[in-house]
């Protein structure tokens, strides 16, 4: 059998290469009768080198920036030292160290490395909601819904530039966000004066 | 501040409004956002790491075409047994809406990408319309980047013996040359 045969995701039995790219046609799985259309890319057997397969220095070689008696046989693309096989990351079309990765990772502005984002205008358009859904359970205090709503208004101000990617229509979820927060916290105040000159005439 | 990557969008969201699941491709990975909350997580899938796409067929298509009729007939006894049957009617009316246009999108699937070190699975892609769609998609990208699968390659590749280095015995230490007298 050949060892990089892909297995059927249900009963892990390896499906034969025969199957693969039969366009859009189904395979069953020989064991779990699965019907399964395999796409396979030469990814699978085209054998990468493997970390660990760094080569020891020989007196006349470069050697890596992190291991004195390796060779180097990579350039980091961002910080420019000589790597060996342990220490080499490719990154799509790049080679990188791993403290240029991490460096990566942590900026801001180097989106295509981010791990995760926060979407603030989400945050924003979720606090107003919220205040606006505050005030029915909470109509007796003013506090609550007003103090929910400001929130999401200090949202709004405070990441008005901080567009992500990948964000649609950030603004427009900004500017509806505050819209809502304005009209929860207004509702919420005047509701609170009502109830106010409502005791005192009363 | 580095240029923003030019994503391209690949499918709609998919789960709920609060935790859903989209992908976008760039010109060398494939980027699968998975939104929970105001956070959203990014996994990244580059060309030249994908070693396959895995389409397989589930039975919930063949499970709702069942289960929705029949509900529709149980409804359907009930209208005529109560009074008022109003909501029951608009429910009937839901259910056949339902059942129609789950025919119309076709059989349902679960589809994973395969790559060194994990299968992912796309949630995106519960229809085997809108897997094979997505497939041909990333084809050409795919075959830009890695070539034609070849199947012989592959048997050759993965038939061969590997010795690990481990196991290996260890090498024979050089035996002393008599000295000739």
């Amino acid at each position: 059998m050949n060892r990089f045969c892909i297995k059927c995701p249900t009963c892990g039995h390896p499906i034969p290469a025969e199957c693969y790219n039969r366009g859009e046609a189904a395979v069953p799985c020989e064991v779990c009768q699965a019907k399964l259309t395999i796409h396979a890319l030469p990814a699978i057997y085209r054998s990468k080198r493997r970390s660990g397969a760094a080569v020891p220095a020989q007196l006349d070689d470069a050697v890596c920036f992190y291991h004195a008696d390796k060779k180097a046989e990579q350039v980091c693309d961002d910080c420019g030292r000589f790597l060996c096989g342990f220490c080499e990351l490719p990154f799509g079309n790049e080679v990188l160290c791993a403290s240029c990765l991490a460096q990566r990772r942590k900026s801001e502005s180097m989106t295509a490395f981010q791990p995760k984002q926060m979407r603030y205008d989400k945050l924003a358009l979720m606090l107003a909601v919220g205040s606006l859904l505050m005030m029915v359970p909470f109509w007796f205090t003013v506090v609550i819904p007003s103090a929910v709503a400001l929130a999401g208004v200090y949202v709004v101000i405070r990441y008005w530039k901080k567009k992500p990617a990948l964000a649609g229509a950030y603004r427009s979820r900004m500017v509806v966000a505050m819209l809502l927060a304005f009209v929860a916290a207004t509702c919420s105040i005047l509701f609170a004066l009502f109830m106010f000159r409502e005791m005192i005439d009363g | 501040m580095d240029n923003p990557v030019p994503y391209k969008k690949i499918s709609g969201r998919a789960g709920s409004a609060i935790a859903h699941h989209r992908m976008w491709m760039a010109p060398d990975h494939l980027l699968v956002v998975k939104q929970i909350g105001c956070s959203e997580e990014f996994k990244r899938f580059y060309f030249s790491d994908i070693q396959a796409v895995v389409i397989m067929r589930s039975p919930r298509y063949a499970l709702w075409a069942l289960v929705l009729p029949v509900i529709a007939l149980f409804l359907i006894g009930f209208i005529f047994s109560v009074d008022h049957p109003g909501f029951l009617q608009g429910l009937l009316g839901a259910t056949l809406v339902f059942w129609v246009v789950h025919l119309a999108k076709g059989p349902t699937c679960t589809c994973w990408i395969q790559t060194g070190i994990n299968k992912e699975k796309l949630p995106m892609f519960g229809r085997v319309r809108a897997a094979n769609k997505f497939w041909l998609r990333i084809e050409r990208e795919l075959l830009e980047v890695q070539g034609r699968f070849d199947l012989d390659a592959m048997e050759a590749e993965g038939t061969r013996p590997v010795v690990d280095p481990k196991k290996a015995p260890p090498p024979v230490p050089p035996v002393p040359q008599a000295e000739v007298a």
